[in-house]
């Protein structure tokens, strides 16, 4: 019997957010994988197979964590490849924000074993509910924070900015678990190019038992740099500007819809011999 | 599934379930440590994590900043990051 593997997510919160697909895919697998955002939930995750294994004993702090993530991905493949069917579960969506997930994936459909995921729902979803945002009504943008500070990426004031992981922002060694002041200040003077020092912003933290509360703190951007950040703290930047209306494909737009219109109104003809 | 844990299972998913009084008679019926209901009803989540006895210090960071490539990821060892460091 050939080995499979599916990455599922549990969602946030505990027991509100797991769909009866990753349900079923945890309590039908051979063996499970787990990588959870607490104690708590990585228990709960163990009570519900016999065979439940712990990615967490992989992290180290000083270590790479590129190693640690490909290090999860062998123990994963290890057992698809003796013929297991198995099932790797992440807190949230399994592929958000969340490497290990597509690496095994890649890795098992190269070596020919059958490897999907399914949806869950992460973090992102949460703080649409949580912080009444709605992405579509002026564009979201969503950035690992270290990453928007090693690469020159776009951002668009009249767009929510939202920054992942901004508590460990800076780190290039990818070792560390948390970056201080200095760091920040660096990420602080980037986003200063764009938004103005007391532009209000948001660290959100989803809620993950059904005793926490969420996180929804308001703070001027200047004073992030001294703020309490947390390894599952999320940076909300809301917009600082309007949309600025583009005027130039408005033209071209309204030009198209005026031909449209003319030839609407012109006769159809019919040739009868 | 441990009681305890079916307890935080069935708070999070009956909507019903959200207000104090239906919290209350929930750990009633449940008849859990007074340790953990008390760490509940006070929303504390160290007490409960102690008192669960669960993994401490979890990490929850799955996204690098950046991949080291897919020529590179089974090159990706202890030893050639070390070496990487000192210059070779």
């Amino acid at each position: 019997m050939s080995g499979s593997l599916v990455c599922v997510g549990t969602g946030m919160t505990l027991g509100a957010h797991i769909c009866p697909i990753a349900s079923s895919y945890i309590t039908q697998a051979d063996v499970v994988f787990s990588l959870m955002s607490t104690g708590i939930t990585e228990r709960w995750v163990e009570e519900m197979h016999e065979d439940v294994r712990s990615l967490q004993p992989y992290y180290q702090e000083g270590k790479n964590r590129n190693i640690t993530y490909n290090e999860m991905v062998n123990a994963i493949l290890a057992e698809v490849r003796i013929g297991k069917k198995v099932t790797a579960v992440f807190y949230g969506h399994p592929g958000v924000f969340a490497c290990v997930s597509h690496r095994a994936i890649d890795k098992a459909k190269k070596e020919n074993f059958t490897a999907h995921m399914e949806a869950g729902i992460s973090a992102e979803d949460c703080l649409y509910a949580d912080l009444s945002i709605d992405p579509g009504k002026t564009g979201c943008i969503n950035y690992e924070a270290s990453q928007f500070m090693f690469y020159q990426r776009n951002i668009d004031p009249a767009a929510h900015l939202v920054l992942w992981q901004v508590g460990l922002a800076g780190d290039k060694s990818l070792g560390k678990f948390s970056t201080g002041k200095a760091y920040r200040q660096i990420l602080v003077d980037l986003l200063l190019k764009t938004y103005p020092a007391d532009h209000k912003v948001i660290l959100y933290q989803a809620k993950v038992l059904p005793i926490d509360t969420m996180r929804a703190e308001y703070i001027a951007l200047a004073d992030l740099i001294d703020a309490e950040l947390f390894m599952h703290t999320t940076l909300v930047i809301p917009p600082s500007e309007k949309m600025r209306p583009n005027q130039a494909i408005l033209d071209k737009l309204a030009e198209l819809d005026k031909q449209e219109l003319k030839s609407s109104y012109r006769p159809k003809l019919t040739l009868v011999l | 599934m441990s009681k305890v844990i079916q307890v935080l299972e069935q708070m999070s998913r009956d909507a019903n379930g959200q207000n104090d009084d239906a919290i209350n008679n929930l750990l009633a019926a449940a008849q859990l440590d007074t340790e953990i209901t008390t760490a509940i009803i006070n929303k504390d989540v160290i007490t409960l994590e102690r008192q669960l006895d669960v993994r401490p210090d979890i990490v929850c960071i799955i996204a690098p900043a950046e991949d080291d490539g897919d020529e590179n990821e089974e090159n990706d060892t202890e030893e050639n990051t070390n070496n990487w460091i000192i210059g070779f």
